[in-house]
């Protein structure tokens, strides 16, 4: 079987720059967003970082509005159990009940240029929480 | 999961919850694909650097895997009553994946309270 794949090597042409999700879930438990998100080469050389943001820090209510609008745009009222990465600009949506939506970066409709959109902001938010834990 | 079904398993889907409660994750972007083989090497370098995911080699499947990473969580005792995150640096005799375009003797087991995955790193 080919797995044909067509990549991107100008920095210019990826729309996927780092900062990236890598993994991304909320703990209720630990009333705490977990971000293991793909470092800017600026911020860490490793190949990802994790961002863990409670309830009590500033982060966490921009980060609470970008994860609750992340559920009304992947929809079926089920709430998300994890967002996964899977690549480049590709996302796995797992949903409660086991449901799993994937969103691929070449996707031309709206929901899935804002699903990505989205996932970028969570994505920065958690870099700047990561970088503020290290320096505060 | 049983091993016979990781491969129906989905990108991110659980493959094996252990005792202390902590979840392996499938991770497809690190794993094997065939093409890897015929890439030259700018290619190669980009589709195995950090944004698309260094990838294990051919050996290293997602049942070893899976096995490799249980028997390291149990033996650094990670529990899901882990304070923090944590993360360990594994170098091995045999080549294990490719990272930014180089074969690599290294891997990196992450553990976020909650899930486990681990891929390769640069040695």
């Amino acid at each position: 079987m080919s797995d044909v794949i067509d990549l991107p090597l100008e920095d210019d042409d990826r729309l996927y720059a780092t900062p990236l999700v890598d993994l991304l879930y909320y703990d209720e438990e630990r009333c705490a967003y977990f971000v293991t998100f793909v470092p800017s080469d600026e911020v860490s050389h490793e190949s990802t970082e994790i961002s863990v943001v409670q309830d009590s820090s500033p982060e966490f209510v921009q980060l609470d509005a970008l994860f609750g609008r992340l559920e009304e745009l992947v929809g079926s009222n089920q709430h998300i159990v994890r967002v996964v990465h899977q690549g480049g600009g590709n996302f796995a949506v797992h949903l409660l009940g086991g449901a799993v939506k994937e969103f691929m970066d070449t996707e031309s409709n709206s929901v899935g240029h804002e699903v990505s959109d989205r996932l970028k902001q969570i994505a920065n938010v958690a870099e700047i929480a990561f970088r503020l834990a290290r320096c505060p | 999961m049983d091993e016979a079904n990781f491969a129906n398993a989905p990108d991110g889907g659980a493959l094996r919850t252990l005792p202390g409660g902590l979840v392996i994750v499938r991770r497809k972007k690190h794993e094997w694909i065939e093409s890897v083989h015929k890439m030259r090497h700018e290619k190669l370098r980009v589709f195995t650097d950090k944004v698309f995911g260094s990838k294990f080699v051919r050996a290293w499947d997602l049942a070893r895997v899976t096995n490799w990473i249980e028997e390291q969580a149990l033996a650094v005792n990670w529990t899901r009553e882990l304070q923090e995150p944590k993360s360990i640096v594994v170098r091995l005799p045999e080549i294990v994946g490719v990272a930014d375009g180089e074969r690599v003797h290294t891997i990196r087991m992450v553990c976020d309270v909650r899930y486990l995955h681990a891929y390769p790193v640069e040695d």
